[in-house]
C-alpha cells in the first residue's frame, strides 16, 4: 500500500495533471534526456580537455596531475548542478504540496494522515534522487575519471563517492533552499496573498538562479570547498566554508521539512486555497479598441497574463533577470535597454501559454479576424507593460534613454508579433511546447546581445538617429506585410486539441 | 444499531456558522435524504462525515463508537461520491481505481473481476485506459461512483450523486441505491434535487442556512409540518427564496435595454 502510494505521488510530481498517458511517458523521458543531456556535454568537454589520449595525439604534454586544474571545472559541473535543480524546483513548486484533488480522493481512503505524509515526503526524496543522477549521469563518472587519471582504481572510486557525494548535498541543499523559501510564505503570508507572494518569489528565485549561474558566484563555493577533503585534498578547502556548506545543508534541510509539513497540513484540509480576488483592471482598458471584440480582449489578456502562474513567474524573472544583468553589464542607464528587451520577448512568449478553453470561448464565439485585431490587442498588451515597466522608468535616467529604449522595443515588438493571429493565452500552441527551450535559450542569447544596440546608440545623436530610423523602417515594413497578409487570408488559428495549461478565474 | 449517528454536528469559520447542531442517524437499510438549498451546509456536512473536515464540534458515530477513535476503520466501511469528481487526470480510469482498490487493500483478482464488472456496467469499459482528462463530467462521476462501490462498503455517501449523469445512468443508479439499501447498506444522500430524495428516501434531514429544520421519516415529517408534498415543505420551511419573484426578476433583467 505504501509502495503504491509513494508511486502514486511520484507519477504526481512528474506528470502534469492532463492529457493522454502514452504522450506523458513520451515527453518524461523525452524531458529526462534534456534533462541529462546538458550535463553530459559539459562532462564530454572535460574529456576533450583532460584525455591524456587526446593530449597524446594532440602532441601536447601529458598532465600527471590534473587535480588542481580539473577543481574549477568541478565546480562549473556543481553549479550546473545546483542551477538545474534549482529551476526544476521553482518550476513544480506548486505541485510538490498536496491539493484539493489529493485531499478529495485520498482522505475518504483508510490510509492515516501519517502514512500519505511519509509515502508523500519519500516520493519527493525518489524523484529527486533519481532527477539528480539523471542530470549528473555522464559528469559523475567522467569527472573522477579525468581527475583521477594516471593514478589507481581505488583513487577512482574514493574521487567518484566524494563527487557524487557533493553533487547530491549541494542538489539537496538547492531544492531545501528553495523549498524553506516557499514554507515561509506559507506560514507567514496570509492565504489570499499566498498566490501574488509565490509568483514574486519564483520569479525572484528564477532570476537569483540564473544570475548566480552566469556570474559563478555563490553557496556553488561552499560545496566545493566540501569536496576538497572528500576527494583527500584538504589543502584546497577554505575550513570556513566547508562548515558554512554543512550548516546550510542542515538548516535549509530543518526548515524545508517544517514548511512541507506546514503545507502537507493545509493541502489535506483543503486550506492552501488560491487567490481568488478578482484582479483589477483600469476601465479605460475595456474602452480601447476599434471593435467590440479588441475591447473585451484586451483587459481579458492582461487578466490573462497576471493571474496564470506561469505567465507572470515568465514575465517577472525575465524582468528581474534584465535589471542584474543590466547592472552587471554597467551603470545603471544600460537596466531599460535589458528591461526592455525582457519585456518585449518574454510577454509574447506568454502570450502562446494557454489558459483554460472555458475561459475563452466567448472569444471564440466573436473572433471574426479578417483584420489585423489579433496583432494589434497582442501589441497593445506588449506597449502597456513596457509603458509601465520600462520607458516611464527609462524616463527617469534620460530622455534619450527612453527613445533609444522605445526604439529597440519597437524593433522587437513589430518583429515578434508580425504573425501573430490569435487571441493571447488563447492558442495552446503544440509547436511552442516542444521548441519552448530553444526559444528560452534564444531569448537568453538574444539578452546578451540585443540591448547592445540601444548602449550602442545611446551614445551618439547619429547612432540615435539610426536606431529611430531603423524602428520606422520596421513599422512601414511591418505595415506592408500586414496589408498583404490580411487583404487575402486570415484565418484565426484555435488548437482545440491541447489540454488546458493553466486554469484561470477570470 | 444504527450505521451512522451524528449527535450535534458544528462546523464554524471564524465568526460564519456553515453548520450548527446537526443530529440524525442512518440504520442499516435506510436511505436519509439530506436536503437544502445551495449554501445551506450539506456539502459541509458530508465533508466532516468523511473526514475531509474537522468539526468544530459534534460527534460523529460509527456503530455506537466514536468515528475520531478510529478513523481508518470508519473509512474502511464507507463508499464516498463527492459533489463534484475531481480526479487525478494523468491516470486512466483504469489505473485509478487500482490506485482506490489498492489502497483500500482489495485483493487483485477481486478488484479486477468487479472493476470489469462495474465498468461495463456503467458503459466505462471501452473508456478504461483513457486518461481521466479527456473524460465528461458525467464520466467522472461514474468513475468515482465505481471507486465507492468497489470494496462493497456498509455506508455510502452521496453528495449530489446524479450531478453530471445522463439520463440512463441516473435511472441506473436510483434503482442501484434501492437496491443497496434493500440489501441492508446504509445510504446518505445529500441533494437539492427534491423529487429524487422523495422518491428514494426514507428518512429526510431538512436544513436551512446550516441549520437542521427538519428530520424524521418522510411521510411522518412531511404529516407533522402539514404538508402533503416534499416541494412544497422544502419552500415552506427551507427555501429562503421568493421563486416566483426571482424567475420574474431573472426575465425582467434579460428583457430590460
Amino acid at each position: 500500500m505504501f509502495r503504491k502510494l509513494v508511486e502514486h505521488f511520484a507519477r504526481r510530481l512528474v506528470q502534469p495533471s492532463s492529457g493522454e498517458s502514452g504522450e506523458l511517458q513520451g515527453s518524461l523521458g523525452a524531458a529526462l534526456a534534456l534533462l541529462a543531456a546538458p550535463g553530459a556535454f559539459l562532462a564530454l568537454g572535460l574529456l576533450d580537455k583532460y584525455s591524456s589520449l587526446l593530449r597524446y595525439f594532440r602532441g601536447q604534454r601529458l598532465e600527471l596531475n590534473s587535480f588542481p586544474r580539473a577543481f574549477e571545472d568541478g565546480h562549473s559541473l556543481l553549479l550546473f548542478s545546483m542551477a538545474i535543480t534549482g529551476f526544476v524546483t521553482v518550476w513544480k513548486w506548486d505541485r510538490i504540496l498536496p491539493d484539493v484533488i489529493d485531499q478529495l480522493n485520498l482522505s475518504p481512503l483508510p490510509v492515516s494522515r501519517r502514512r500519505i505524509f511519509l509515502a508523500s515526503l519519500a516520493s519527493i526524496a525518489l524523484v529527486a534522487a533519481v532527477f539528480v543522477l539523471d542530470v549528473n549521469a555522464a559528469s559523475m563518472v567522467i569527472y573522477p575519471m579525468v581527475v583521477a587519471a594516471g593514478t589507481s582504481f581505488d583513487e577512482f572510486i574514493r574521487l567518484f563517492f566524494a563527487h557524487a557525494t557533493i553533487v547530491f548535498f549541494a542538489s539537496a541543499f538547492t531544492f531545501c533552499a528553495c523549498f524553506s523559501l516557499m514554507g515561509i510564505l506559507l506560514v507567514a503570508v496570509p492565504s489570499r496573498w499566498f498566490r501574488a507572494a509565490s509568483v514574486v518569489a519564483r520569479a525572484a528565485l528564477t532570476a537569483l538562479l540564473l544570475a548566480m549561474w552566469i556570474a559563478g558566484r555563490g553557496p556553488s563555493r561552499w560545496f566545493q570547498s566540501l569536496y576538497a577533503p572528500l576527494a583527500g585534498r584538504p589543502d584546497l578547502a577554505d575550513p570556513a566554508l566547508v562548515r558554512f556548506a554543512i550548516g546550510a545543508l542542515l538548516v535549509s534541510a530543518v526548515v524545508a521539512f517544517a514548511g512541507y509539513a506546514a503545507g502537507f497540513v493545509r493541502g489535506m484540509e483543503g486550506r492552501l486555497v488560491r487567490d481568488t480576488r478578482p484582479l483589477r483592471v483600469p476601465a479605460f482598458l475595456g474602452r480601447w479598441g476599434r471593435t467590440p471584440l479588441e475591447c473585451a480582449a484586451l483587459p481579458f489578456a492582461i487578466r490573462g497574463l497576471w493571474r496564470g502562474e506561469s505567465t507572470s513567474v515568465l514575465v517577472l524573472s525575465a524582468l528581474l533577470l534584465a535589471i542584474v544583468a543590466g547592472l552587471r553589464t554597467g551603470p545603471a542607464v544600460f537596466v531599460p535597454f535589458f528591461a526592455g528587451y525582457a519585456v518585449a520577448v518574454a510577454i509574447p512568449m506568454a502570450f502562446r501559454i494557454a489558459v483554460s478553453p472555458a475561459s475563452s470561448w466567448i472569444f471564440r464565439m466573436l473572433a471574426q479576424a479578417k483584420d489585423d485585431s489579433m496583432y494589434r490587442i497582442g501589441r497593445r498588451v506588449v506597449w502597456l507593460h513596457l509603458g509601465v515597466f520600462v520607458l516611464a522608468p527609462a524616463l527617469f535616467f534620460s530622455p534619450r534613454v527612453a527613445i533609444a529604449t522605445a526604439a529597440l522595443c519597437v524593433i522587437l515588438v513589430e518583429c515578434l508579433l508580425l504573425d501573430w493571429r490569435s487571441i493571447p493565452f488563447t492558442l495552446a500552441s503544440q509547436a511552442f511546447r516542444h521548441t519552448r527551450v530553444l526559444h528560452a535559450f534564444l531569448a537568453l542569447l538574444g539578452l546578451a546581445a540585443v540591448p547592445s544596440l540601444g548602449i550602442w546608440a545611446v551614445a551618439r545623436d547619429a547612432r540615435l538617429a539610426v536606431l529611430c530610423l531603423l524602428a520606422l523602417a520596421v513599422i512601414s515594413g511591418r505595415r506592408r506585410i500586414l496589408a498583404e497578409t490580411y487583404g487575402e487570408r486570415a484565418p484565426l488559428v484555435f488548437d482545440t486539441s491541447e489540454a488546458e495549461i493553466v486554469r484561470l478565474s477570470l | 444499531m444504527d450505521i451512522l449517528e451524528v449527535r450535534g454536528l458544528t462546523k464554524r469559520y471564524g465568526s460564519f456558522t456553515a453548520v450548527a447542531d446537526v443530529s440524525f442517524s442512518i440504520g442499516a437499510g435506510g436511505i436519509l435524504g439530506y436536503l437544502g438549498p445551495n449554501g445551506s451546509g450539506k456539502s459541509t456536512t458530508v465533508k466532516m462525515i468523511t473526514g475531509l473536515l474537522e468539526p468544530t464540534a459534534g460527534e460523529i458515530l460509527h456503530r455506537g463508537r466514536r468515528v475520531r477513535d478510529d478513523v481508518v476503520a470508519f473509512k474502511r466501511s464507507i463508499g464516498y461520491v463527492p459533489e463534484e469528481a475531481q480526479l487525478y487526470g494523468f491516470l486512466t480510469g483504469w489505473e485509478y481505481l487500482e490506485m482506490v482498490a489498492t489502497l483500500r487493500a482489495i485483493p487483485r483478482a477481486t478488484f479486477e473481476r468487479k472493476a470489469k464488472a462495474l465498468l461495463e456496467a456503467f458503459t466505462l469499459f471501452t473508456h478504461r485506459d483513457a486518461a481521466i482528462a479527456s473524460y465528461s463530467k458525467g464520466m467522472r462521476q461514474r468513475i468515482a461512483l465505481i471507486s465507492a462501490t468497489l470494496h462493497d462498503p456498509e455506508l455510502l455517501i452521496l453528495d449530489e450523486p446524479f450531478t453530471g449523469l445522463d439520463v440512463t445512468s441516473s435511472i441506473v443508479l436510483r434503482q442501484v441505491i434501492e437496491r443497496l439499501a434493500a440489501a441492508g447498506k446504509a445510504v446518505f444522500f445529500a441533494s437539492p434535487a427534491i423529487e429524487v430524495i422523495e422518491r428514494l428516501a426514507n428518512r429526510i434531514v431538512l436544513l436551512r442556512k446550516g441549520q437542521q429544520v427538519a428530520a424524521g421519516a418522510l411521510s411522518e415529517t412531511l404529516r407533522q409540518l402539514g404538508y402533503t408534498r416534499l416541494e412544497d415543505a422544502f419552500i415552506g420551511m427551507a427555501e429562503e427564496t421568493d421563486t416566483a419573484k426571482t424567475a420574474a426578476q431573472i426575465v425582467d433583467a434579460i428583457r430590460s435595454a
